[in-house]
């Protein structure tokens, strides 16, 4: 088994240090994961084997949980974080305590772009914590409830992990400290010198304090405090005390001669810098429930002195174990399901799929489950032109934000600098894209997504010597070599056709003459876009959009013409309500528009529209019900009901 | 059967070692080339100082082996056989052999083994060690590419005669927070400021045995302290305060920093006032300060105020300096130094020599923010003649922000030369005769270092030794309350709010 076991790692490592396939990963993974369950649960611990065919069936549905229910490729969309390779960042890891930690996660975390990798991964991490912790338990003796006491974590980490910034660092700290304090109980069973019992304390909390940060080492010294306590010899008071002592000096020792921290951080660091998201309550329920376990577990009786190893396991199904295994599924199902944050899912999902361009998955997935959310909106308009729907289906979406749902640069929240990059590129306004890709990457330099943009925008501006940079440090992460070798041997050879088309598409609409970039008034900028390249068609229909989403009809006509450039077959459905509603008002202003066509069904429409109106006395908010279930999806309701402008809506930023 | 393989490791090692220290005593058989090899960082020709750590280069010539023969007067030849094009050097040799080669040079032959295993021998080059030492440590702000946002940033001091860096204060300790413009008086680590902007805002203030955290922002200026100049009695730092302003362009260039407005201000440290003149609070816009090193005069940047219709391309600064009497807090006339209508650019970032002779400055297109303008050059003007010259090494990306070493014989600037995208610190020699050398990339142990490093160098300063202030005290007066600065009550206030009061405009 030992053999088998180093071998694997032998495989896994030479696989990382050569260009592997993650198939290959991911079979090392599944086999190393069975090795690892039949090498650790050791027969003397767990003699049961209905605990290890419930312990198969808990962590094969936690699995599952990860895997198809909160997706980690969406996790990893989410946090958008990657593992470079550079030494310089390692270093930079390494200067601070927790910082290895946190490096070790991120190496882990790269994992979830392949969503059986990245399942693997937690559910592993998850299933270890929950080995060692069966096994701390068990130097206490056996009781009933010692599945439920293991278990419970497992339960809460999978709710935990229904939010998608969850940073997986949090999980990995907390297998250290209990395998630090499992290391800890190991030598204090096996030595008997207080000396040497301290000696070793202080090496464990050293170590646990320079990789997991001050509050894991806390944690750890009050498990090894409570632990030793329950000891009734002189010795192990001497111990307690110094394990008091220490738990005191070192955090301060560290602030004043080691590292340069806040005296907070040396005592309580736990979030990695830069970490923005707040940070669950039950998280630390979960750091802190492992000393209430140890105090629990003292209550009911001392440590015995004879190993845990010999306490008597049921070789039977007893029916307190049956209620524990349904228990812990149906809680790890429930918590999973009630914790679960369904509207970010939803907002990751759509997110993600405009990032790998999936436009016919996301107007799918939009279509199905319409939502008002900002991002959606904007995702869901470049969707619709793509495929070539913006002018005609653009309302048969909620347009609430009006032109901010266009574009997010009038008001910007760090999550939508990346996709606002991606739009600008779309639209050939590329070194405003290089502007935002900056900002993104100032936000988060982990991100390979971020640098991958970056490199795009420069080959298309012929700005090789920056792209060149871009490329050699998006060659650091382990999963984009290739892609990060495909564009270096772009710029070499220009020999790749994927990358040519896309570069040449955009080079053939960049602006020529120079401007000022208006973020609050992208229209100008459009209009600027059009004005240097006639043939720029989605700087035309956002131009269009944005004047119909404005409520601002005569900006709309007065553009129009530029459609002459654009093969359209028929005039668009937005379009069309749009020149209706404008020659009915001119036509009340006594104008009338000659050589405007209009089909006899979208002017039926509109009769019918005014009809309703009619109707209701020409009172809007009696007709919005009537008129949104026959007209809801059109230009009319939308300039009459939703449009921001008309319902004065403004986005306030805190 | 493990012992013998135990062995053999040991044996390849010693074997390893004795070869690499010695190395082969010269590559007999090879074809000479006429070429200079292509190897990175670029150093050719250079002058360097003799406490400059190792410059290690990658050989950017394909091969199975490389054989690097250095040579020199006063030393006994060193040569490094190597499988990787990377050569690095031990840095006890290094420095030995640059110390007994002062005021010479050391010559460079590179042979590389071709896949046909024949050895070819590029054309030699040479480096040139310098009499003076430059000041010891860098001190520079590591920043990413950004324009509006922030995140992750510090400011590290690096050993220059070895690679060591650290960070003299990390944002991750602080807040997350800016902090920007670390000056020093006459390269004294014991005499330094920078600033925080954001949470925990102000100026922190080392000034001997006391470090503080100031406020400079008053009722009577348009800002806090901004651009900084450390008069050299160490009491006063002068400041520009500004109101700056951003815009992007759609086409070529990236962006535009200009100021709306912008005065000067002097920082009295022991009366922790802040004063200026209606002389330099003009409805003009002066900023970057220097004093002059006989700290008599303040030399700085002006342009017309941005109520007059220039467009932005139209805005040059000139460079103009006024007398200051410290003792009397007594402002004299304004001269003019040079005007950007004589040179049809924009001056900017005046740096005195310490011995008061030469004047280094950048000259642009337009503007004053030059770290994103490609067209910024550095220029030395000679104080005592009046003449102004280019600096011979100027590249055809932003070279910008300089910083005399103590002796004034080295200078730092921030280049894009080597990526278009990332400014980095370039070094030059600059002689008693005011000729300046060819510079030289802040080297690195791993060469290749620079291929993949996405962030600036931003405001490199040359300081003699390492700034050891205590880092608790640091991070407690960084994270603390500023104390508040006042205004010159003598200041006529009238003048100041008559100027360029932001409130004003």
């Amino acid at each position: 088994m030992h053999y088998n076991l180093s071998s694997l790692f032998t495989k896994i490592i030479i696989k990382i240090s050569n260009d592997f396939q993650i198939h290959d990963i991911v079979k090392i993974s599944s086999k190393l994961s069975i090795i690892l369950y039949l090498y650790f649960f050791d027969p003397d611990i767990m003699k049961s084997r209905y605990s290890i065919i419930f312990s198969a069936i808990f962590f094969a549905i936690f699995f599952i949980c990860v895997l198809l229910f909160i997706k980690p490729e969406l996790i990893y969309h989410s946090q958008l974080s990657g593992f470079s390779f550079d030494k310089y960042s390692l270093v930079e890891y390494l200067a601070y305590p927790g910082g290895t930690t946190e490096c070790i996660s991120l190496f882990l975390f790269q994992f979830n772009i392949y969503p059986v990798a990245g399942a693997l991964v937690y559910t592993l991490l998850t299933f270890l914590i929950v080995f060692i912790l069966t096994m701390i338990i068990n130097y206490y003796g056996s009781s009933k409830l010692d599945l439920l006491l293991a278990y419970l974590p497992a339960v809460f980490i999978g709710g935990l992990l229904t939010n998608y910034s969850f940073h997986l660092v949090f999980i990995l700290i907390l297998l250290i400290m209990l395998l630090f304090f499992y290391a800890f109980i190991s030598i204090m069973k096996r030595f008997k010198s207080a000396l040497v019992r301290i000696i070793s304390f202080v090496i464990l909390s050293a170590l646990i304090y320079y990789m997991s940060g001050g509050l894991a080492f806390l944690i750890f010294s009050l498990l090894a405090f409570i632990y030793v306590l329950t000891k009734s010899e002189i010795r192990s008071i001497i111990v307690a005390i110094a394990i008091f002592v220490m738990a005191l000096a070192l955090p301060y020792l560290a602030y004043r001669y080691v590292f340069m921290i806040s005296l907070g951080d040396a005592y309580l660091k736990l979030i990695p810098p830069y970490y923005y998201a707040k940070v669950d309550f039950i998280l630390y329920g979960i750091y802190f429930y492992m000393p209430i376990v140890l105090l629990v577990k003292k209550a009911v009786g001392r440590v015995p002195e004879s190993s845990a190893k010999t306490a008597p396991q049921p070789e039977k199904m007893t029916p307190a174990m049956l209620v524990q295994y349904i228990f812990l599924i149906l809680a790890l199902i429930l918590v999973v399901h009630f914790m679960f944050q369904k509207d970010e899912k939803y907002k990751i999902l759509v997110d993600y799929y405009a990032y790998n361009k999936q436009w016919d998955k996301l107007l799918e997935v939009v279509t199905h489950e319409p939502s008002k959310d900002r991002l959606i909106t904007f995702h869901t308009n470049r969707a619709l032109y793509h495929k070539g729907r913006l002018c005609e289906s653009m309302f048969d979406y909620p347009q609430v934000w009006g032109v901010d749902g266009l574009f997010l640069s009038r008001y910007m929240v760090p999550g939508e600098l990346l996709p606002t990059a991606e739009l600008y590129i779309d639209l050939g306004h590329v070194n405003d894209a290089i502007h935002w890709g900056n900002e993104a990457f100032v936000q988060n330099e982990d991100s390979p997504q971020i640098i991958e943009q970056l490199i795009i925008a420069n080959i298309i501006l012929g700005n090789y010597k920056p792209a060149q940079l871009y490329i050699n440090s998006l060659r650091k992460y382990l999963f984009f070599r290739r892609k990060a070798c495909n564009y270096d041997r772009y710029i070499r050879n220009g020999d790749l056709p994927d990358i040519d088309i896309l570069v040449k598409e955009k080079r053939s609409i960049l602006p020529v003459n120079d401007f000022a970039v208006n973020r609050e008034q992208p229209d100008h900028d459009m209009i600027r876009l059009l004005e240097d390249n006639h043939r720029n068609k989605m700087a035309f229909e956002y131009l269009m959009a944005y004047y119909l989403l404005n409520n601002d009809l005569g900006s709309f006509i007065k553009h129009i013409n530029y459609a002459d450039n654009f093969n359209y077959v028929s005039v668009p459905k937005s379009y069309e309500e749009a020149l209706t509603l404008y020659a009915f008002e001119m036509q009340k202003r006594g104008k009338v528009m000659e050589n405007l066509r209009l089909s006899k069904k979208t002017l039926g429409n509109f009769a019918d529209y005014l009809g309703i109106l009619k109707k209701y006395e020409g009172d809007r908010a009696k007709a919005k019900r009537e008129l949104e279930k026959k007209y809801g999806n059109t230009y009319w309701f939308y300039i009459h009901y939703i449009s921001p402008v008309t319902t004065k809506k403004k986005i306030i930023i805190k | 059967m493990k012992k013998v393989a135990y062995y053999n490791y040991i044996a390849l090692f010693l074997a390893f070692i004795a070869f690499s220290c010695t190395g082969p005593s010269g590559i007999k058989d090879y074809e000479e080339v006429t070429d200079y090899p292509e190897f990175f960082p670029d150093y050719r020709d250079v002058v360097v100082p003799p406490n400059i750590a190792p410059l290690n280069f990658d050989i950017k010539e394909e091969g199975k082996k490389y054989f690097v023969s250095i040579s020199s007067e006063n030393f006994e030849p060193v040569n490094i056989i190597s499988k990787s094009p990377v050569i690095r050097f031990k840095e006890k040799i290094w420095r030995k052999m640059l110390t007994s080669n002062k005021g010479g040079q050391i010559k460079i032959n590179i042979y590389v083994l071709g896949e046909d295993r024949k050895w070819t021998r590029y054309k030699q080059f040479a480096i040139e060690v310098a009499n003076e030492d430059i000041d010891d440590y860098l001190a520079y702000r590591l920043i990413n590419v950004g324009y509006v946002l922030w995140e992750k940033m510090a400011i590290y001091q690096r050993d220059l005669t070895s690679f060591k860096e650290r960070p003299i204060l990390h944002n991750r300790n602080t807040g997350d927070n800016c902090m920007n413009c670390h000056s020093f008086c006459n390269n004294d680590p014991e005499r330094a400021m920078f600033h925080m902007r954001g949470k925990y805002s102000g100026t922190v203030v080392e000034a001997g045995d006391s470090l503080f955290k100031v406020n400079l922002k008053t009722p009577y200026t348009m800002s806090a302290g901004v651009y900084p100049s450390w008069h050299p009695d160490g009491q006063h730092i002068a400041f520009s305060v500004n109101m700056v302003r951003q815009w992007f362009h759609a086409v070529g260039k990236r962006n535009e920093v200009y100021d709306r407005s912008s005065d000067l201000i002097v920082y009295d440290i022991k009366t922790n006032t802040v004063t200026t003149s209606p002389k330099v609070s003009t409805k003009r816009r002066e900023t970057l300060p220097t004093w002059s090193p006989d700290g008599r005069f303040l030399y700085y940047c002006s342009a017309p105020g941005s109520n007059d219709t220039l467009s932005y391309d139209k805005v040059k600064y000139d460079l103009l300096r006024i007398g200051y009497d410290t003792k009397n807090n007594e402002w004299g006339e304004v001269d003019t130094v040079l005007l950007s209508s004589a040179l049809g650019r924009s001056i900017s970032f005046p740096k005195i020599s310490p011995d008061g002779r030469y004047l280094i400055f950048c000259l642009a297109s337009h503007g004053y923010f030059n770290i994103y303008n490609a067209t910024s050059d550095l220029y030395i003007l000679d104080l005592q003649t009046g003449e102004y010259y280019p600096y011979p090494y100027n590249s055809d990306c932003e070279d910008s922000y300089h910083s005399w070493s103590s002796n004034g014989r080295w200078f730092v600037f921030s280049s894009k030369r080597s990526n278009g995208l990332c400014t980095k610190p370039y070094i030059s020699y600059f002689d008693s005769d005011g000729k300046s050398h060819k510079p030289f990339l802040l080297p690195q142990k791993d060469p290749k270092f620079y291929y993949s490093f996405v962030l600036n160098y931003n405001v490199p300063e040359l300081v003699k030794s390492a700034v050891s202030i205590d880092r608790n005290k640091l991070l407690e007066v960084a994270t603390g309350d500023p104390i508040n600065a006042s205004f010159d009550k003598n200041v006529n206030i009238d003048a100041l709010s008559g100027a360029t009061k932001y409130n004003e405009m």
